[in-house]
């Protein structure tokens, strides 16, 4: 009965332990429902009445329409695969924001899950839906829209406003604004492919348009400006002043109006200016004027249909007839020659022209820093750190030295003076104060005879008004070698002079004095005229010297500079030029004057008054001195 | 008695009666694999099942529920000269549930899985009949090492969900057989036996992720694992002899 194991019987062991432990118990059956799916809805859905490409720009609102009769789990709205929107309802808005996309073509589906309500598994888990799906191309456009604008031109005779058609999409209208100095219209323009339109009865003057492209719900909006008003203008022609204009190229075009709009208040003479408005057809008119004056005309453009438009004003003011808007100028008559000098010192340039008076031609020329003495006989330049000194009568140089041995000056030169002894003020330009309130001057004084140093004299003034108080005034003159005399200041309001001294620290304000003033500088004193009177007083102390009365009431005085002072005299509607010597202040002459000619500038030399009106008129004088 | 206790106590006994073979007068050994066919009771198991397929809002059809399905093991004898002998039971066996449901959109399945693992002693009287017949009966004190899984699967339209929830306990069983066993040849033999075994014992059903949870049974009380039922188990022997050739 002992048996050991045979190799059968060890294979038969082997293949039941291998095969056993894999018999545990499992359950693989299911238990299968037949679920009849065929009560399952489809619903219907869409995007209300949107068309197959339905285009976005910005923030859209989609209305969404699901059929009634089904269950609705969720829907989506799906913009490429992005989804943009869902809710549950059966109909809905779906609000996109289009700007997250990139410009172009995308899918857009709309997907329904709806209940199948079989009772299946899913079903009665929610786990299961019928998904619907419809879908459309959206196209989305967020580019900017733009305006562009041609600008305006003249089309044969018409001028045309242009601009670049819109090529995009959802074109609604053109809008184009005209706008002209006295009325405005507007043109709307509904075909995008037209560019331009013609500006009715244009013939000139300023016009704007602000053109409007309104598209994609938006609009753009462009400018532009033209004006032709280039055609008008008032020049001289020979002696007489002539008004030009140049032909008008607008085939509407009928005729300028030319409007003078003169102030006719003169006191003197309001009767002498009997311009009245005319009508100009032609293109080009001469006017003979009686009197010189400053004109002004607003101009017209007519049309043929009479639209007026506002070209433009035009202004004639001939320097060579009105000399007294010019307060630079001052002018030295020398009886030893046939020559006048005219300098003319302003803060750019400096310059001193010599005129043959018989001819008025230019003899010589000096330009740079100048300074001519208040009596006109010291006449120096200052150059690249040399004085020169010349002869005023000639222009031809006397003297010269350097500066730089003599003193070391601060701050930047602005204006060299020199008196009637040939005292020299350099007047340089310090500082302003931190406010800008204040203006800091250093002046170095320099003794031309001796060529020496004398001493500094720190100076201010306030920046407002416009160089009040400084010594920059072209009306201002160094009397001697500390008293620096300004008649008036041209910029300011005072009708006071002022007077500077550079031993006293302040300015000494004649306050009371009347504004019309003549220097003497041959004398330390000067020469105010007020009401009736003629006072002469002291430079320094202002010491009343003598008086003079004359019946009637000045209107200006101005004086040779030396023996002779001339007034404007006013009494009873009559007008005279009264000449009074200074030394004793009595009249010595009276000329009964034109009033025509008083509004030009007056200067008077030993022996002749000047009026510089339309022509210089000339008094000579007879004066027993 | 602690689990410990009874698991060193039953090992114990295994081992005596496997040893039994070695320093007994007999000098054979007799090894029997077996396949064996297991009823199981599982009350609590049919409750747990029963309120679950309350519980879930899918109408559930049973189609398993603890039915009798087979095992195996092998059964370690010594000499039966003296018509007694004595040795030790190595057996598997398993059952289960399930509650299911499927249509076209997909399916949903609830199993309970139970398996375990006897070990015991037995021992063993038989008296031949003929030649080659003998017929005879065995008891054995058993311990199980069961595991219980709460399976569920649910699968919809492609989605898939599942959850697996393991237990553990050991149980203590007598059985009880009637044996027979007809001899082929000298060194092998066909052997069947038909029994009852009853379960006497049990510990909690322990989560196995968390020691100190255990299961307890719709109503109250801890459940358990019954696993009383009828035994049949065929199978074969084979005799080695323990005493070298000469």
């Amino acid at each position: 009965m002992k048996r050991h194991l045979s190799t059968i019987q060890l294979i038969w062991l082997g293949v039941l332990f291998v095969w056993l432990p894999s018999c545990t118990f499992e359950s693989d059956e299911e238990f299968f429902i037949e679920v009849d799916q065929s009560e399952i809805v489809t619903p219907s859905i869409d995007f209300i009445n949107s068309p197959d490409t339905i285009y976005m720009r910005g923030q859209v609102i989609i209305d969404i329409n699901i059929s009634q009769g089904v269950d609705i789990v969720e829907y989506k709205v799906f913009i490429g695969s992005q989804e943009v929107d869902n809710g549950n309802s059966h109909t809905g808005r779906a609000f996109i924001d289009s700007r997250q996309f990139g410009d172009g073509h995308y899918p857009i589906v709309l997907q329904v899950a709806t209940k199948t309500n079989t009772g299946s598994i899913g079903d009665q888990l929610g786990l299961e839906a019928l998904i619907t799906e419809t879908k459309k191309v959206c196209l989305i456009d967020n580019a900017p829209i733009t305006a562009q604008v041609t600008g305006f031109e003249n089309v044969d005779g018409a001028l045309t406003f242009s601009w670049d058609a819109y090529k995009s999409l959802k074109f609604e209208e053109y809008e184009v604004v005209f706008g002209f100095p006295y009325q405005s219209f507007n043109q709307t323009i509904t075909s995008p492919e037209q560019t331009s339109v013609t500006i009715p009865d244009y013939i000139g003057g300023d016009i704007s348009a602000s053109f409007y492209l309104r598209a994609k719900g938006e609009e753009a909006s462009a400018s532009a400006n033209f004006s032709d008003v280039h055609g008008v203008a008032i020049e001289l022609n020979g002696e007489e002043p002539q008004l030009s204009i140049l032909p008008n190229t607008y085939s509407s075009f009928d005729r300028y109006e030319l409007v003078h709009n003169n102030s006719l208040e003169d006191p003197l003479t309001p009767a002498m200016y009997p311009i009245e408005n005319r009508l100009y057809d032609s293109e080009q008119i001469s006017i003979q004027y009686t009197y010189p004056i400053n004109y002004n005309f607003d101009v017209y453009a007519v049309s043929q249909s009479d639209v007026r438009t506002y070209l433009g004003g035009a202004n004639f003011n001939d320097e060579k007839y009105l000399l007294s808007f010019d307060e630079d100028l001052r002018y030295y008559f020398f009886e030893h020659t046939v020559l006048h000098l005219k300098v003319r010192e302003t803060a750019e340039i400096d310059q001193a022209i010599l005129y043959d008076i018989a001819t008025g031609e230019q003899v010589a020329e000096l330009s740079g820093e100048i300074a001519l003495s208040p009596n006109g006989n010291q006449l120096f330049e200052y150059k690249d750190g040399i004085i020169i000194k010349y002869n005023p009568a000639t222009l031809e140089g006397v003297d010269a030295f350097e500066l730089a041995p003599l003193l070391s000056m601060e701050g930047e030169f602005r204006r060299l003076y020199v008196s009637n002894e040939g005292k020299l003020l350099f007047y340089n330009f310090l500082s302003h104060d931190p406010f800008g309130q204040r203006t800091y001057y250093r002046s170095y004084f320099l003794d031309a005879n001796t060529k020496s140093f004398e001493r500094t004299w720190n100076h201010s003034s306030t920046t407002f008004p416009t160089r009040r108080s400084s010594l920059l005034s072209p009306n201002g003159f160094l009397v001697d070698s500390d008293l620096f005399f300004i008649s008036y200041f041209p910029y300011s309001q005072s009708d006071f002079p002022d007077i500077y001294s550079s031993v006293s620290t302040s300015q000494d304000d004649l306050s009371g004095v009347p504004r019309k003033v003549a220097p003497l500088h041959t004398s330390d004193s000067y020469l105010l005229a007020g009401g009736s009177n003629i006072t002469k007083l002291d430079y320094v102390n202002h010491a009343v010297q003598q008086t003079l009365r004359l019946d009637g009431q000045i209107l200006e005085i101005f004086s040779n500079f030396d023996d002779l002072c001339s007034v404007i005299l006013e009494d009873n509607s009559e007008y005279f030029l009264v000449i009074i010597s200074t030394d004793i202040l009595e009249e010595v002459d009276r000329i009964s004057l034109n009033p025509s000619i008083l509004s030009g500038e007056k200067y008077m030399t030993n022996n002749q008054v000047f009026f510089e009106a339309r022509n210089i008129n000339v008094y000579d004088l007879e004066v027993n001195r | 008695m602690t689990l410990k206790s009874i698991v060193k106590i039953l090992l114990m006994l295994t081992c005596v009666g496997i040893g039994h073979v070695g320093w007994s007068q007999s000098n054979v050994l007799h090894i029997e694999p077996t396949l064996s066919f297991n009823s199981v009771t599982m009350d609590d198991m049919k409750v747990i099942l029963s309120a679950t397929q309350d519980e879930i809002p899918i109408e559930l059809q049973t189609i398993d529920n603890f039915p009798t399905y087979w095992g195996f093991g092998i059964e370690v004898v010594g000499n039966e000269e003296d018509r007694f002998s004595f040795g030790g039971i190595l057996h598997y066996n398993s059952s289960g549930a399930r509650i299911s449901s499927a249509d076209y959109s997909g399916s949903i399945n609830y199993d309970i899985l139970v398996n375990r693992v006897v070990l015991g002693p037995t021992f063993r009287f038989m008296e031949p009949i003929g030649d080659r017949y003998a017929m005879g009966v065995s008891g054995s004190i058993l311990g199980s090492f069961s595991n219980l899984n709460f399976q569920y699967r649910l699968s919809i339209l492609g989605q898939n969900e599942s959850s697996l929830n393991r237990f553990s306990s050991f149980s203590g069983q007598i059985r009880l057989n009637w044996v027979n066993r007809y001899q082929v040849t000298p060194g092998f033999y066909f052997i069947g036996q038909l029994g009852y075994e009853f379960d006497a014992i049990s510990t909690k059903l322990k989560f196995k992720t968390d020691r100190n949870a255990w299961l307890l049974k719709p109503g109250g009380g801890n459940a358990r694992l019954d696993w009383s039922g009828v035994r049949l188990q065929l199978g074969i022997g084979i005799t080695f002899d323990l005493e070298p050739s000469e």
